[in-house]
């Protein structure tokens, strides 16, 4: 039996290895090529639009299977989309506001090394294809079969997830590393978020994140997305990671220029797992440890159903002022949050905006991340 | 030898170490933007109309060291300025930090800028255009292969309370892990850092050279499709590209020289194609600059995907080094409003032709100071 005193060496000595050990990567990508792709932020509004971008990196034609999954609230008496309460009265009544998660997909067929765009507002038409194939197709390769719709309402406030798959099957296309069909991560993505705002322009530009193949794939509508160490179940995808670490100002900072600008961020995170089959909403907790340049250390949590994307400084309060991502309670301008989800894995993007007292501007950009998650999380698709 | 042909040929060597070494490591692709490097590169620093802010965090939970380098990569009368200015910073566990390149941050618990002081941090000159580099190290300010270094910019014109320009965009540093060992970022091939003057980006001590980058873009100067559906018809586009060669020497302070070749293809599959594009210390220019010779004018509204890789010689072996880099676009509509939005560009990893991606040995060479 370990003495105490051993158990104390141990552990100093597992503490240290841990603080000192290179840390392993994570498995989502925001920089390379892959073979699921996320974009956690779609927007649709009266002065927004999102342009999504996607490239096939292959030298052959790739086909991937997309689904916009509509995040807006709505309100329990009348339908109507909301963002709180207060907005669903209705003859001296008020119903509940409640998340909503409503799912459409369609598929696009890319082109060897093609890059192609849509607007989320007008989709992207038979006609408006760049190789509609058929008469009068001037590429060698064509995109038939490629329909993608516009976003089903306005205001619209959502996701979407492409997966690289089967053009027949719309299944992923089963392979195996270690064999002679080797699984693909063929493709990359970006999108940017332009609102016409007061006569200025506000573009914000963030790049999809994207899941590697593991290695092998069995062609089912389960996407087994990292596995349990001991566990039989085998990875079809590289796992989401534990923890996202998000760099960012404090809400109400002013920025360290010439001290006339304010910022405030905003953070969008919707979960790992997603089961298109039978439209359960996912629900994760995302747990936030915050730290402000004076190493002192505040905590929060906030369910993630579907999708939140929130104001830094509203997500553990309504008051903002009293948030503890607000410049006045922090201390502090830069701020590092590292974010954890329980119960699944959670992904996300970011948003930083400047005010001058005249003109807004944002930025966006991705997080950066810690760890893989030793559990699973799952996409099932039809 | 001289030391410049010594270098030269180093990197020619380590070149082909890496190329066959790279043959056997299936996911030697580690430089990333999005995850706790022992090296950062902030391709895009700028301190002229538009300024920067920089924010570094120390994600482990013990404190860490960095040493930083800014490089002016201003070109006069074609010769790239080269000039160096180091300090050092301390992080405590877990701390963030920021500062404005245009005043730096003085150590002073005093002052307005809140926080725990992490060194002083010099102010850059007016005029300044170049990159940052940190590079963490142990208390005694030898290399150390940590991984816990995370960055992020933010560019822009911003010029003050009352209106006036307001046009920012983020993006985030290139990370460049320590092997540390076998386990490690690198796989198989990683062992410990050396604790030498010399980083060696070779899968062995630092993660090796990403073989090319991707580059989304907009057809150069076309319109803005969501500027155009919101009635803006004559609003422009136009895409800056900043680039800093994998590889730099600051203990000898020569500028790292490499040559790139440019293949683009656009939604129709039209294939063309740009060469060379020398990139001297630094590289900065928008995409209708004359070394482009109009190949990212595309029709107007089309989009265009490109790989930026070291022009390839004898038997597909890359010759120079690779460049990482960001993208920064600048929007106008029809008013003349303008803003940018900046990306990180992905990292080309198929080292099978077409794309020719090949990992490439580098190394980072620190001054030895006695």
């Amino acid at each position: 039996m370990l003495s105490m005193k051993k158990l104390s060496v141990v552990g100093v000595a597992a503490a240290v290895w841990l603080g000192l050990a290179p840390q392993v990567q994570a498995g989502t990508f925001s920089d390379t090529g892959a073979a699921v792709l996320i974009w956690p932020t779609i927007v649709v509004t009266e002065d927004y639009d999102t342009v999504v971008q996607i490239t096939n990196q292959a030298a052959v034609p790739s086909a991937a299977h997309c689904f916009y999954v509509n995040a807006n609230s709505r309100c329990t008496n009348t339908g109507q989309v909301c963002d709180t309460s207060t907005e669903c009265e209705s003859g001296g009544f008020f119903g509940a506001c409640v998340p909503g998660w409503i799912e459409v997909n369609f598929d696009v067929l890319l082109t060897r090394d093609q890059p192609l765009a849509w607007s989320a507002a007008a989709g992207l038409r038979n006609s408006d294809l760049p190789c509609p194939g058929g008469i009068g197709n001037t590429c060698p390769g064509s995109n038939a079969g490629t329909r993608i719709p516009p976003v089903g309402e306005e205001p619209f406030i959502g996701e979407l997830k492409c997966i690289e798959s089967d053009p027949i099957t719309r299944l992923p296309i089963p392979c195996n590393d270690a064999q002679a069909n080797r699984c693909r991560n063929d493709l990359e993505g970006g999108a940017t978020i332009t609102g016409v705002v007061d006569g200025g322009i506000d573009p914000e530009r963030y790049n999809a994140v994207g899941l590697r193949s593991a290695g092998q794939n069995n062609g089912d509508n389960t996407l087994v997305i990292g596995s349990t160490p001991g566990d039989p179940t085998i990875a079809e995808y590289q796992p989401c990671s534990q923890v996202l670490v998000f760099n960012h100002m404090f809400d109400g900072a002013v920025d360290p220029i010439d001290s006339a600008n304010v910022y405030t961020s905003s953070l969008t995170l919707v979960p790992c797992t997603e089961d298109f089959l039978i439209q359960r909403v996912p629900h994760v907790t995302a747990q936030f440890l915050v730290y402000n340049e004076f190493e002192q250390r505040f905590s929060t949590s906030r369910p993630v159903d579907c999708l939140l994307s929130s104001d830094i400084s509203n997500i553990d309060t309504t008051q903002s002022t009293r948030s503890i991502f607000s410049a006045a309670v922090a201390g502090t301008v830069a701020g590092q949050t590292r974010i954890t989800g329980v119960g699944g894995g959670l992904i996300g993007n970011a948003f930083l905006f400047t005010f001058n007292g005249e003109e807004f501007s944002g930025a966006g950009y991705n997080l950066n991340q810690f760890a893989d998650r030793d559990e699973p999380d799952f996409i099932r698709i039809p | 030898m001289s030391t410049v042909k010594g270098m030269r040929a180093g990197v020619m060597a380590s070149i082909l170490a890496g190329v066959a070494l790279a043959a056997g490591i299936a996911q030697a692709q580690n430089f990333s933007t999005e995850r706790p490097g022992s090296i950062l590169i902030f391709p895009k620093v700028v301190n002229t109309d538009v300024n920067t802010v920089i924010q570094i965090t120390n994600t482990a939970n013990i404190v860490t060291y960095a040493h930083c380098f800014y490089v002016n990569g201003a070109s006069v009368n074609g010769q790239p300025l080269w000039q160096v200015t180091d300090f050092e910073l301390a992080l405590t566990r877990q701390q963030p930090t920021h500062w404005g390149v245009g005043t730096g941050r003085a150590v002073n618990p005093l002052d307005a800028t809140r926080g725990i002081d992490p060194g002083l941090v010099p102010p850059l000159p007016p005029g300044f255009t170049g990159y940052l580099v940190c590079v963490e190290t142990a208390v005694d300010g030898g290399p150390t292969s940590i991984n816990s270094l995370i960055g992020v910019a933010t560019v822009g014109t911003i010029n003050g309370t009352g209106g006036g320009a307001n046009a920012v965009s983020k993006y985030n540093a290139v990370g460049i892990p320590g092997c540390g060992d076998a386990q490690g970022a690198c796989g198989p091939t990683g062992s410990a850092n050396d604790g030498d003057n010399i980083l060696s980006l070779d899968n062995v001590e630092y993660a090796a050279c990403p073989g090319g980058l991707y580059l989304n873009f907009e057809s150069e100067g076309g319109s803005d499709p969501a500027l155009v559906s919101a009635g803006n018809t004559a609003s422009t586009v136009s895409t800056n590209l900043s680039l800093v060669p994998c590889g730099i020497d600051f203990e000898n302070l020569i500028p790292e020289t490499t040559t790139l070749s440019a293949q683009l293809r656009d939604e129709f599959e039209t294939p063309s194609s740009i060469f060379p594009i020398d990139v001297d210390c630094y590289f900065e220019a928008p995409l209708s600059a004359p070394v482009f010779s109009g190949v990212f004018t595309l029709g107007s509204g089309t989009f265009g995907n490109a790989i930026l890789r070291p022009v390839l010689g004898t038997g597909g072996v890359p010759v120079g080094v690779p460049v990482v880099g960001v993208a920064n676009v600048l929007r106008t509509a029809d008013d003349g409003s303008q803003d940018t939005a900046a990306t990180n560009l992905h990292f080309c990893t198929d080292e099978d032709a077409p794309a020719s991606c090949v990992t490439v040995n580098s190394e980072i060479r620190l001054p030895t100071f006695q």
